[in-house]
């Protein structure tokens, strides 16, 4: 059977080692788009994208993400739009605010990746800093910045052998009880060991 | 010692950036992270230093980049004791290029 998504989402891995070559504006597009059709809680869209091509912005966003270890062709920041938030009175200790950063993310990453484009997430960056590279609105919080370039398929990426699997991270139905629970409501049950209201 | 100079504004501006950067998100990151970010700030030295240092600067550089490299930076340093000498013999590559460079070695006791 041929099954596109289920291959895309097994074969995506995190990429850093890139070739130093730009990437089409239309292939950006593409994993832009793949983006704004993530799941957002409620449909409320409280995000903003911004993405870099220029190489020198990308120099100096690279030196204020101390975990950006590759060095991208692409990058798109995931913000907040903390305007939009209010607009829907929505808590700004809302969680889903950034499970939907994650959301947008993964989208992109698997289009990334159908388009034979490399990309990894990159959270370790100072916020002020990309604040202060890309002038960002005192309303757009930066949450995720996410690479993109093609991959050097010379190189060798170093991967961790993990033994997790979906039936070591799933567990099915109800939690067993615990013993003591159990006897406490086999106690209930007969009523014989309950104390005098 | 040597004169040469192998980092120029910018690259210091963008060294300089990194560091506090990593300071600041340090303090949200577990504690084990620490380690690897200063290798990548020695590993980012390193690639900017390379072209500009002298022919024995930049063998020295070479080496300590492929030392660096070898060391897994993906997992807690705890976990990975294979790395504890990696790291060892990265600080002795190091010390003893300094040795070497300064004229340290060639001074008599």
């Amino acid at each position: 059977m041929n099954q596109p998504v289920l291959d895309a989402i097994r074969t995506r891995r995190v990429v850093r080692s890139l070739l130093d070559r730009p990437i089409d504006r239309e292939l950006l597009g593409c994993v832009l788009d793949a983006g704004r059709w993530a799941t957002s809680a409620g449909n409320r869209r409280p995000h903003r994208f911004v993405a870099v091509q220029d190489p020198l912005t990308l120099r100096v966003l690279r030196a204020v993400s101390p975990g950006m270890f590759q060095r991208p062709s692409a990058v798109i920041l995931i913000c907040i739009d903390w305007d939009r938030v209010a607009q829907n009175q929505v808590s700004r200790n809302d969680k889903t605010l950034y499970m939907d950063v994650g959301t947008s993310a993964q989208n992109m990453m698997l289009a990334a990746h159908a388009l034979g484009l490399a990309s990894g997430p990159v959270t370790s960056f100072s916020k002020e800093g990309v604040q202060a590279v890309l002038n960002l609105p005192k309303h757009l919080s930066p949450e995720m910045l996410v690479c993109f370039g093609h991959p050097d398929t010379a190189v060798a990426e170093k991967r961790t052998p993990r033994k997790l699997n979906w039936q070591n991270m799933t567990d099915w139905e109800r939690f067993p009880s615990a013993p003591s629970q159990v006897i406490e409501s086999k106690r209930d049950e007969s009523g014989s060991e309950r104390e005098n209201p | 010692m040597s004169e040469t100079m192998v980092l120029n504004e910018d690259d210091v501006m963008e060294l300089l950036a990194f560091l506090v950067s990593a300071a600041r998100i340090q303090l949200d990151e577990p504690p084990y992270y620490a380690p690897m970010r200063l290798l990548s700030a020695a590993e980012r030295l390193s690639l900017l230093a390379i072209n500009r240092a002298s022919p024995e600067g930049r063998q020295a550089l070479e080496e300590i980049k492929t030392q660096i490299l070898q060391i897994e930076r993906g997992r807690r340093l705890s976990e990975r004791p294979e790395d504890v000498p990696r790291l060892d013999a990265l600080c002795r590559t190091v010390a003893q290029h300094l040795v070497n460079h300064t004229g340290l070695a060639r001074r008599s006791p």
